[in-house]
């Protein structure tokens, strides 16, 4: 991988998409301006989802094929996630002040979210307290499947249970989205750009994590 | 709080973020670099 080319890139998208959020999108009938934190909060909220779900089919992989590095590919993923989820619930809790005119309401979706967090947190704290690699990558693959699990819950919270949360943004049958197509342009330039951003943060990660588990295995044979 | 103050904040937290992750992973990073120069000044 290129990675000056690739970062500039990733660094341009993400100034474009933010010159769309602050001054090129139209204000919202009811929220006026304010509804621009939904460009950062939703894309935040699918790179969680995209990490958790990779760091699932990850852990399938390891389970099959007891190769180690699906083990760091599905931790590297586990951990970006994780930051992105912690951006998620604070840019929400922000945005639900605005609209509900309270932080945190325990509503089915911030509580689904909140779960869906800790599920991780749990993941990767597991992660880092064992010292045995392979009872360390056997464990967390079958905790990467099992918290899978609150994925689902937490997408589709909102269409479950009476929740003041939007409902997830899905086309009609004459592919629209029900919002203003600058809108959704706005919306999918910052989705590309954190997508990028992801995948950058997800190549540091996983690369620092082969490094620590090449310098483990040095010291384990005793070269070191 | 007015309007650009909220999303100047709310950028604020996302970069942020992103920055104490990457400082996080430096910090890492140079954990390794240090198990792997400590024989040398053994």
């Amino acid at each position: 991988m290129k990675e000056r080319p690739a970062l500039a890139a990733i660094f341009l998208i993400n100034l474009v998409s933010l010159f769309m959020i602050f001054i090129w999108a139209p204000p919202e009938r009811s929220l006026g301006d304010q509804y621009r934190v939904f460009f950062i909060h939703t894309p935040s909220a699918w790179v969680s989802y995209l990490a958790f779900t990779l760091t699932f089919l990850f852990s399938i992989f390891y389970l099959r094929t007891r190769k180690p590095a699906w083990d760091l590919y599905a931790s590297a993923s586990a951990t970006v996630g994780l930051l992105f989820c912690l951006i998620t619930l604070i840019t929400g809790s922000i945005w639900a002040k605005l609209a509900w005119g309270i932080y945190w309401n325990w509503d089915p979706r911030e509580t689904s979210t909140l779960i869906l967090f800790l599920a991780y947190l749990a993941y990767v704290s597991f992660r880092m307290s064992v010292n045995d690699k392979d009872r360390r990558a056997r464990i967390s693959a079958v905790l990467g499947i099992l918290a899978f699990v609150s994925i689902p819950l937490s997408y589709f919270s909102a269409a479950f249970w009476a929740t003041l949360h939007p409902m997830p943004l899905l086309p009609t049958a004459k592919l629209r989205f029900g919002i203003e197509s600058s809108m959704l342009l706005t919306l999918t330039a910052s989705t590309i750009g954190v997508t990028l951003l992801f995948l950058w943060l997800f190549y540091l990660t996983l690369n620092t994590y082969r490094m620590a588990e090449e310098i483990e295995n040095v010291v384990l044979e005793g070269k070191i | 709080m007015n309007t650009f103050e909220l999303l100047f904040t709310v950028s604020s937290i996302f970069w942020g973020f992103v920055f104490l992750y990457l400082l996080w992973l430096h910090s890492k990073i140079k954990k390794i670099s240090t198990a792997l120069k400590s024989p040398q000044k053994r």
